[in-house]
């Protein structure tokens, strides 16, 4: 009987130690719900390293569509745009594209959530990596769990909360506000590279 | 009442204790894994809230609901999404403006969207009257001729004399109508109440629970032995 209680406790412990923090650097700062956690999961050459690993070659571009196109990606979202440009990051292999990835910033709760999208060459979500979260608490977001569930999704999808995509319980606010910057990133990548239907 | 008699009645209860615990867990676990695949579960539902007619184009209508908000052309015999970014939840008032038949305002009840094209491209409009919490669930919206909003919240009521651009409040502020329980709830269920520590304690309290019912399980089905030396 002592034995099973001291395995009970030395597994409590151990879980205990198992569900600590995940890494980051921490920041005491005070918001509207109360002192919170700033987290820097990753720093964008960080964010940049892991999803262009096979890459040699990195580069950068800032885009500034044309009112045609900005008018095109307003009709594509349904919603009007804001900011005059943006960078689109591009992995190159052997001369091969690796696809392409952009930094997004979007609303949560209270503050805004800095995560980085990778799309494939073909224009699918390949991975989402949750760059900086601001707020105390919904921070389940990072978690592959949930970002997993944008894997393949290109442009066509609709990724609309609790129907394409499942928020994570307690943090409905980061999910949407990551499902809206992934579904950004998808329409202005798609309106950037993909050959135009009624092209040559 | 014996020892005999005592240990009888803990190893019956650890019994139903772990037996209902295992179930909890079975309900848990299904029910997280069919939120994974919401497709299982059929269509969900879009009940309607709100309709407005379209002053300009005949037949054309927009309804609220869930969801977002819906189209029509044929006299509302046939309805399709409106595709937008953020779309709000749970629409509870379509409105197009008096003086502005393009410009057409959808209330959620946690945000208010508006399209100056009739519904083709929509934007959000801030509510950032002072004082405002950001739970406030909005109720209804009003637009008076000359383009000046009033927003009913579960705060009280607001009103916007340039389009949206600042609010102020209409009279006094009422108080929120009842204590966010559901948020409170959540917050004692999740540990977040006390902070980072807390969510620990919890994730490793329910971890504990796991462990328990297992080895509990393990141990009925090996002897039954569970209190005997």
């Amino acid at each position: 009987m002592r034995r099973l209680e001291l395995m009970l406790v030395a597994a409590v412990l151990a879980l205990a130690g198992a569900a600590g923090p995940v890494r980051g650097q921490d920041q005491l700062t005070e918001s509207p719900d109360g002192p919170e956690a700033v987290k820097v999961y990753f720093t964008p050459d960080e964010a940049l390293a892991r999803v262009f690993a096979e890459a040699d070659s990195l580069w950068s571009e800032e885009w500034i569509p044309t009112p045609g196109q900005r008018s095109e990606l307003e009709t594509r979202l349904g919603w009007a745009v804001t900011g005059e440009t943006f960078v689109v990051h591009r992995g190159i292999r052997d001369g091969q594209d690796q696809g392409y990835a952009m930094i997004m910033e979007e609303q949560g709760r209270f503050k805004p959530i800095t995560f980085m999208v990778k799309v494939k060459a073909d224009l699918r979500v390949e991975m989402v990596l949750v760059m900086v979260y601001r707020e105390s608490r919904g921070d389940g977001v990072k978690r592959q769990r949930f970002l997993k569930q944008f894997r393949d999704k290109d442009e066509s999808d609709h990724l609309r909360l609790n129907r394409d995509i499942v928020a994570v319980s307690g943090a409905t606010m980061s999910s949407r506000a990551l499902a809206i910057g992934v579904k950004k990133a998808l329409a202005i990548l798609t309106l950037k590279h993909a050959p135009r239907k009624d092209g040559p | 009442m014996t020892e005999k008699q005592m240990k009888s009645g803990l190893r019956s209860s650890h019994r139903w204790v772990g037996a209902l615990a295992a179930v909890l867990l079975f309900l848990a676990g299904a029910s997280g894994f069919l939120l994974q695949h919401p497709s299982w579960l059929g269509p969900a539902a879009n009940p309607t809230f709100a309709v407005a007619a379209d002053p300009v184009v005949p037949g054309r209508l927009l309804r609220g609901t869930h969801w977002g908000v819906e189209e029509s052309t044929d006299q509302g015999l046939t309805w399709r999404e409106i595709d937008m970014l953020a779309p709000p939840t749970d629409v509870v008032r379509v409105i197009f403006a008096p003086d502005d038949p393009r410009l057409v305002h959808a209330l959620g009840r946690d945000a208010l969207v508006r399209s100056r094209d009739g519904g083709r491209i929509w934007q959000e409009v801030p509510i950032n009257a002072t004082g405002l919490q950001p739970d406030t669930r909005f109720l209804d919206l009003g637009i008076a001729p000359g383009g000046v909003l009033y927003l009913l919240t579960d705060d009280g009521l607001l009103g916007s004399s340039d389009g949206g651009l600042s609010w102020d409040r209409r009279g006094t502020a009422t108080g929120k109508a009842s204590r966010d329980w559901r948020g409170l709830i959540h917050d004692l269920h999740t540990g977040h109440i006390l902070g980072a520590t807390g969510r620990r304690i919890a994730e490793t309290g329910a971890l504990a629970l796991l462990f328990i019912t297992v080895t509990g399980l393990v141990l009925l089905r090996r002897n039954g032995k569970v209190f005997r030396r």
